[in-house]
């Protein structure tokens, strides 16, 4: 992108006769669209200076180790993956899916529902389309078809769905449940809230709280394995990526410090990095599924 | 049922030539962006080269989709980190000015005076409020871009323009 693309001011705006005439909305506007951002090195300058720091590097390390822990990781993860515990008996089903893994399941009803990492969902497959009521611990994603209603009860409330599409998170002592379309109806400690699309209900203290103007690409984007926060404690972010990843995380000297920003579930190591490097982190990765995590000491 | 993990997916990494394609096309962006929140060229050019030193670092692992978000976050955590909250004073180049003979002395002050106070009111705004302001007016990027570059949904970016104009607008016309 050139530094200063698009901005062609015609020089007579700043003739006296014109300028006084502007009102202070024009004037900021000419004024703001005309400026330019001092630089002290051209992007040449950079780049040949970025270039010299590069090669430097490589002479200096090469850094691989880590790289080798996690494609050993990865193959006892695909392993895991192949004796997923998945119950299915006449009456009753569970659907767990374990640490590192997303599960996409049919209901009877022909309801979708996609279950994250370390989450469990049952119901009773008998009389499901009459009733359709289901139990869940972790997070999971639904997209509900019409019908009679359709609860999700979680250890903290218990979610009732109006309409169609919504997230519900139930971990400890966190219930979140947001709505992508259609209506949702929650309740919990005796209070009851109705959430429509781009909305959140969240129990906070005990209280059910409704929070407006959430993004709906945000609600459930780890399906796509996309993880969004906002100012989140950072030991939040570290027990995610240890239910995404499958792997035990230890850390030290990290309460109170937030982080806003996200990671995706595709590789550890870049995930890992997707935080640390921006919160000056250091992280060490032993036998592919232990890491630790310190502030960068200086 | 059907698996849907997929973490071992392996259509990242980046090569030299890619990673200095990304240099290219987002070098001044990023600087102007850490300027905006600085409001100093040599911080600006500083965190820019470590964000793609880091960024080079991680080259395996980076997916070119999303380099540009990434470049951002970095960038921004890394300004965040290292400067908490400085005073600044933003000193943006008025080209047009610098090289324009005026009509009279007087209205050569006027002018000078206007641009003056306008980058004073623009060094005072919320350094949220500013960057998304001068990424809109100043890079011409649209708010979809602006919140997906920095992460945030674009109703935020739209709250985040109102008020940086409403105080704009309001503070030039008390100092005038």
């Amino acid at each position: 992108m050139e530094t200063g693309k698009n901005r062609h001011i015609d020089p007579s705006v700043f003739s006296k006769a014109n300028f006084d005439n502007l009102t202070t909305d024009e004037k900021i506007e000419t004024f703001v669209q005309s400026y330019r951002v001092p630089q002290k090195k051209s992007k040449a300058e950079a780049l040949e200076l970025l270039r010299s720091k590069l090669d430097q590097q490589s002479i200096e390390k090469p850094t691989r180790s880590l790289r080798i822990y996690w494609s050993a990781a990865a193959s006892v993860a695909l392993i895991a993956l192949l004796t997923t515990v998945y119950f299915y008996t006449a009456s009753s089903s569970q659907i767990i899916a374990s640490k590192g893994q997303h599960l996409e399941y049919s209901l009877p009803d022909g309801s979708e529902v996609t279950v994250n990492a370390d989450s469990k969902l049952s119901f009773s497959k008998s009389g499901f389309s009459e009733k359709r009521s289901l139990k869940l611990e972790g997070e999971a994603y639904f997209s509900v078809m019409k019908g009679n209603s359709f609860v999700v009860e979680t250890k903290l409330g218990t979610v009732e769905v109006l309409g169609t599409t919504l997230n519900v998170y139930a971990r400890d002592n966190e219930l979140s449940v947001s709505c992508l379309t259609g209506k949702v109806k929650i309740t919990a400690n005796g209070q009851t809230v109705i959430i429509e699309p781009g909305e959140k209900a969240e129990l906070v203290d005990g209280t059910l709280k409704k929070i407006t103007n959430i993004s709906t690409d945000q609600m459930a984007g780890w399906r796509s394995g996309e993880f969004h926060f906002d100012n989140i404690p950072l030991i939040s972010i570290f027990e995610e990526i240890e239910r995404q990843f499958d792997v035990k995380i230890t850390t030290k000297g990290l309460e109170n410090r937030f982080y806003t920003g996200g990671f995706t579930n595709k590789n550890l190591t870049e995930a890992l990095e997707m935080v640390c490097l921006p919160m000056q982190l250091d992280y060490e990765i032993k036998n592919g599924n232990k890491i630790r995590i310190e502030p960068k000491t200086k | 049922m059907k698996v849907l993990s997929d973490k071992n997916q392996t259509e990242t990494g980046l090569n030299k030539a890619g990673f200095e394609q990304l240099f290219d096309a987002y070098y001044d962006e990023l600087q102007h962006f850490i300027y905006f929140k600085s409001g100093d060229t040599q911080v600006a050019e500083d965190i820019v080269q470590d964000a793609f030193l880091k960024v080079w670092e991680m080259r395996s692992t980076v997916r070119v989709e999303t380099a540009r978000a990434l470049l951002y976050t970095i960038s921004a955590n890394l300004f965040a980190n290292r400067y908490k909250r400085m005073k600044l004073n933003l000193k943006l180049q008025q080209t047009i000015i610098e090289d324009r003979t005026f009509e009279t002395p007087e209205f050569e002050m006027e002018i000078k005076e206007f641009d003056r106070k306008l980058q004073r009111v623009l060094s005072e705004l919320n350094e949220n409020n500013r960057t998304v302001f001068l990424m809109n007016r100043m890079d011409q990027m649209t708010y979809n871009e602006i919140a997906a570059n920095l992460n945030i949904s674009v109703k935020a970016v739209e709250k985040r323009m109102k008020k940086a104009l409403e105080h704009v607008r309001k503070e030039i016309e008390q100092k005038f």
